[in-house]
Formats: C-alpha cells, sequence, structure tokens
C-alpha cells in the first residue's frame, strides 16, 4: 500500500514536469491545439470566468491577449484514491509570471486537475488566477 | 493612418468568484468559514477532523514579480519546505517534504506562522463539485503575526482543496498551497470591503477588526 503511493507521488512529480512543459509552451505558442489537452467535458475558470468544454476553451485562448509565461514554482500529488475511485488523477500547482502582449508581466498561480484517459493525460480542470487587487480588472500596469 | 490588426486585445475582468454549481455555494461557504476561522486561532489541532486520515499537503513558495525591496517580508519560515520540484530533484527530499496523513498535514499547519486572514480579500473558483468530489481554490490575503517581522507582513495565498464526503460531512483528501507577498497593489485593500465577499452573503466570522 506505502510502496503504491510513494511511486504514485514519483509519477505525479515526472508527470507535472512533462506537462508544464508543453501545456505553457502549446498555450504560448501553439494555441490553436489547446483543445487537446483537455478533456471534452474540462474546465478552465481563468480569473473567476468559467468556460466549459474544450472547444469554448479553445475559442478562448485564441481570444488572449499573446503571452509569455515564465514558471518559478511547481508541485504535484495524486489524489487520493476516496476522491477519484482508482482513476489515476494528479493535482498539479503552478506559480510564475506571465507577460501579455507588450504589458508589464504579472504574477499568477494555477492549478491543475488532470486523469489518465486512455494513454493521454487530460485536464479535468484547470484554475489561473492573476495576482492583483480585485478592483484592478484589465489595466495596462 | 495605422494597420487594423494592431489593435490592442483586452484581458477579460476579473471575477471574485466562479462556481460550476450553485448548489455547491453554501457548503463551500461554511466550509471556508469554519476553516479559516480556526485556522486564525490559536489553536489548529481541531483542523485534524477536516483533513481524511490519509491526506497530502504541500506547500511552495516564491516572491512576485518586481519585489526587489523584501527586507520588511522575507518568506524565511516557508523556505524550509517550500516542495518545488523544479528545485528539489531527488525522490526522497520531493517524498519528505510532501505531508502524509492528517496527523503530518495538521502539525505543519501548527507550525506555521499565526495568521489573520482577511475573508473580503478571498476568491473562490469551485471548479468540480460532484457527489464523490469536490475541488475548490482559494486565493486572499492574511497579516502574519508573531514572527518577529516589526510591521506585520502582508502574504497572498492560493489553496487548492480536494474535499471528499467523510460520514455525514466532508474532509479534505488533498491540498496545495502557495505562499507569497502580497504586492503593493493588493496590499492597500487589505481588511477593507471591496466588493461583497465570498459567495453572495457575507460571512460573519472571523472578525476584521485589528
Amino acid at each position: 500500500m506505502t510502496q503504491i503511493v510513494k511511486s504514485k507521488i514519483d509519477q505525479a512529480c515526472r508527470v507535472a514536469e512533462e506537462f508544464t512543459k508543453l501545456y505553457y509552451e502549446t498555450s504560448d505558442k501553439r494555441r490553436h491545439l489547446m483543445s487537446k489537452l483537455y478533456l471534452d467535458s474540462g474546465l478552465l475558470a481563468w480569473n473567476g470566468n468559467g468556460i466549459n468544454g474544450n472547444e469554448r476553451i479553445q475559442k478562448f485562448f485564441i481570444d488572449l491577449p499573446t503571452s509569455d509565461h515564465i514558471i518559478n514554482t511547481l508541485d504535484a500529488q495524486p489524489v487520493l484514491d476516496s476522491a477519484v475511485n482508482g482513476q489515476l488523477t494528479f493535482m498539479i500547482q503552478v506559480s510564475g509570471t506571465v507577460r501579455y502582449q507588450d504589458r508589464v508581466p504579472k504574477s499568477f498561480q494555477q492549478n491543475f486537475i488532470i486523469t489518465a484517459q486512455g494513454d493521454k493525460w487530460k485536464i479535468v480542470s484547470d484554475c489561473f488566477r492573476l495576482q492583483e487587487p480585485l478592483t484592478n480588472n484589465d489595466t495596462k500596469s | 493612418i495605422s494597420f487594423d490588426i494592431s489593435e490592442e486585445v483586452h484581458l477579460p475582468p476579473n471575477l471574485q468568484t466562479f462556481l460550476v454549481s450553485q448548489d455547491g455555494e453554501s457548503i463551500v461557504r461554511q466550509f471556508l468559514e469554519q476553516y479559516f476561522t480556526i485556522f486564525d486561532s490559536e489553536n489548529r489541532q481541531p483542523l485534524l477532523q477536516a483533513y481524511h486520515e490519509s491526506a497530502l499537503m504541500s506547500m511552495t513558495m516564491s516572491y512576485p514579480y518586481g519585489q526587489r525591496d523584501k527586507s520588511g517580508s522575507w518568506l524565511n519560515w516557508y523556505t524550509t519546505d517550500n516542495r518545488n520540484i523544479m528545485k528539489v530533484q531527488d525522490p526522497e527530499r520531493r517524498q519528505r517534504l510532501l505531508k502524509q496523513g492528517h496527523v503530518a498535514v495538521v502539525q505543519f499547519l501548527q507550525e506555521m506562522p499565526q495568521t489573520k486572514h482577511d475573508i473580503h480579500s478571498f476568491t473562490v473558483d469551485l471548479v468540480i463539485f460532484t457527489p464523490q468530489m469536490i475541488v475548490l481554490t482559494v486565493t486572499g490575503m492574511y497579516k502574519e503575526l508573531k514572527t518577529g517581522h516589526k510591521v506585520p507582513p502582508t502574504r497572498s495565498f492560493f489553496r487548492t482543496l480536494v474535499i471528499v464526503p467523510a460520514g455525514t460531512g466532508f474532509c479534505i483528501s488533498n491540498e496545495t498551497l502557495h505562499v507569497t507577498n502580497a504586492t503593493e497593489d493588493q496590499a492597500k485593500n487589505l481588511f477593507k470591503i471591496v466588493v461583497p465577499a465570498v459567495p453572495a452573503a457575507a460571512p460573519s466570522a472571523p472578525a476584521l477588526d485589528d
């Protein structure tokens, strides 16, 4: 039992490294492929805006200003079986900075739940938050 | 004369709350009120009941972009347990930095600096809400108390909880916490109600007077 948990923890970390590399490369450079990273029914919560389904998520990304992400921290764990009925599922936590178009970079934090679907990892939920005051909507600074 | 496609693209507005299901609202509100009331108290031990016996919890920390003068707000306490796997390559250390089991989790929470969270600064994203599993991300600010800083530092956090049913209630099965300093712009709003609190009806606790 303990050995199973241990190997899942190792695996969560390795998958998180590969996944985040791919995710941020795709969102910065190949946005037309974003939908492939999500389950058909995947969910994106982007700064409190909820977008349901991988097709809509794809469109949402295409409408965003161009981005450049730099990752500072990464963390990952296996989600307990009692939550996911044995379906291999990981939680991934990221922090970093993002620059939109030519604006001043901002800190962001993001959390993913990803799950194994066949031989592919897919995003179940993706929660993104810019680190900014609540009243400060879409400023250039 | 310029070209049509050079116009600036705007970012969507930032919204305080997203709920994948309205049914989750009261559970989430109740849970957060209870959790942070205990978390801000002198004794965090009662949180033991809030965690699954096999719960997993880990923390990362970083400084916000562009913060040069850190002197008043070093995040030193958080560096020891910073499970940033970009830096921590050794599998054994990755294992050790993950708190495993509710006793280890609460022991770690107990050791964290004393805090006073500003519940009105919270954002809430409820991204999964099914009978088997709830996933919730909370961000916000807290003041760190009694850690020897001349002025209590203002931290900004991002915390994701996986919550599962347990008996007649719920417990946390997984948690990640990210701690950073509040930016100057954020800190201006600390303990000032900017927009109605999370979500809809204002929670009564904890008390926000200094």
